[in-house]
């Protein structure tokens, strides 16, 4: 969640987009850039209000990745060993591509760490639909969104009724893989026929996806205009990261 | 004259927009559901397969990049980079729905198979390319080995995706077969995609 003091704010989200997307673009494919990049980003992220929220997405995905990935590829790659630990040789040609997986990994998560801990997924949405973007996919992004929860606590009480009526965990491969049905059938079944009521809802509402239904009703939402400047700016932004791109890929 | 509707309108509407989005929240959950059975499958598949049955590839997709989406952004940053795999099993799903796959269980089982082989072959060059052939999955032991006795990181990647992504597709396509069995026709009659159960 962005903090509310953020000065990044109040900018339009989806340029933080284009920006992140020109920094991957610019120095994301070759090592020697890459490197000063994420130095910088992990100096930026150290002083960042949002640091925890950054790094704890690196701790939790990238770290295990980044030493799996040095251990698999240092050790089974061809070419010559560069050091011994005990029995395990690490090859050269090994560590160095590890390096560079490990150091794009790294760009990725912190950028989009960024990214997120900067502008909340409401923000996102409602301006993907100021802009034009069809909103039935925000609809389906915010709807399954608040559905995991409900269905994650359902499953669990279904769990514990079928563990009372006789499932048992500890059998063999295929006897539990039966048990899945008995799990998924009942939520299932009573998901399918609440999306079809949910459906009916929305026809009575006239949900097309363009239609603003809401027929500027207030929202909690931040709101967020765009000007003359903004969309230029905007416009100029997306042209920089297509030709960066292009210019990275083929030059 | 009646007016023509696009895949898009006809896929993605009213009625099919919660489906679309209990087909995503299926997906996670299930991964759950997994771990609580301690099955060694992902079976993460389930709800984009499911949903391509019963409304369309186009949904089947968007349930699948939707999904992929959802899990990237809040668990793991990995699944955002798999999308084009879900958008391939959403499609194929969807197309081979059509053709009836889903009536009998001996045409779901060698349709997931396919399945499997075709994932595969659209992971290996995520996996081995993106992440050096490690995805912290419960398979990575498998590339562990087609690296040890000297395959390269590309072919690993999809040797590991063909030793597990057939097995794990064939069974999510039989979950789906043996839950549209048991869910009542009152129920099925009201999918779009009713003619292919």
């Amino acid at each position: 969640m962005p903090t509310p003091d953020s000065f990044t704010r109040n900018y339009n989200p989806f340029y933080h987009y284009l920006v992140l997307s020109i920094v991957l673009a610019a120095f994301g494919f070759r090592l020697e850039w890459q490197l000063p990049v994420l130095s910088v980003l992990m100096v930026v992220a150290a002083f960042s209000p949002d640091r925890k929220q950054i790094y704890r997405g690196f701790l939790k995905f990238v770290l295990p990745l980044i030493l799996i990935g040095f251990f698999v590829n240092g050790m089974f790659f061809t070419g010559n060993v560069v050091f011994a630990l005990g029995p395990l040789k690490f090859k050269g040609d090994g560590l160095l591509f590890a390096s560079r997986v490990a150091v794009r990994l790294m760009l990725i998560v912190i950028s989009i760490g960024f990214f997120f801990s900067k502008v909340k997924a409401e923000t996102i949405s409602e301006y993907l639909v100021s802009e034009g973007v069809d909103r039935r996919f925000v609809y389906i992004y915010l709807l399954s969104v608040a559905m995991v929860h409900l269905m994650r606590d359902k499953l669990q009480k279904i769990y514990i009724a079928q563990s009372a009526r006789g499932l048992d965990t500890t059998k063999n491969l295929f006897a539990r893989a039966k048990y899945l049905l008995p799990l998924l059938v009942p939520l299932s079944y009573s998901y399918i026929a609440e999306s079809l009521d949910r459906g009916i809802a929305l026809q009575a509402t006239n949900f097309t996806g363009k239609k603003d239904v809401l027929h500027g009703q207030t929202t909690a939402l931040l709101k967020i205009e765009v000007n003359r400047t903004g969309l230029i700016i905007g416009r100029i932004l997306l042209v920089a990261t297509l030709g960066i791109t292009l210019w990275r890929l083929f030059a | 004259m009646a007016e023509k509707v696009s895949v898009l309108e006809r896929e993605v509407n009213a009625t099919t927009i919660p489906l679309i989005a209990f087909g995503v929240a299926l997906n996670i959950v299930v991964g759950q559901a997994v771990q609580l059975i301690k099955l060694p499958l992902y079976l993460d598949s389930i709800g984009t397969i499911l949903i391509a049955c019963i409304v369309g590839p186009l949904a089947g997709m968007l349930t699948g990049a939707f999904a992929n989406l959802t899990l990237g952004l809040f668990f793991n940053y990995a699944f955002i980079f798999f999308i084009p795999v879900t958008l391939v099993i959403g499609a194929f799903s969807g197309v081979v729905a059509r053709i009836g796959v889903f009536k009998r269980w001996y045409s779901a089982l060698p349709a997931g198979l396919i399945q499997g082989v075709l994932s595969a072959v659209a992971s290996a060059p995520i996996s081995a390319l993106m992440f050096g052939g490690v995805t912290m999955g419960g398979t990575d032991f498998l590339v562990l080995y087609f690296r040890a006795i000297g395959k390269s990181i590309i072919q690993s990647a999809f040797l590991q995706g063909l030793a597990a992504d057939p097995v794990d597709k064939a069974v999510s396509y039989l979950i789906v077969y043996f839950l549209l069995t048991r869910i009542p026709r009152s129920i099925l009659l009201r999918l779009p995609g009713y003619a292919n159960t």
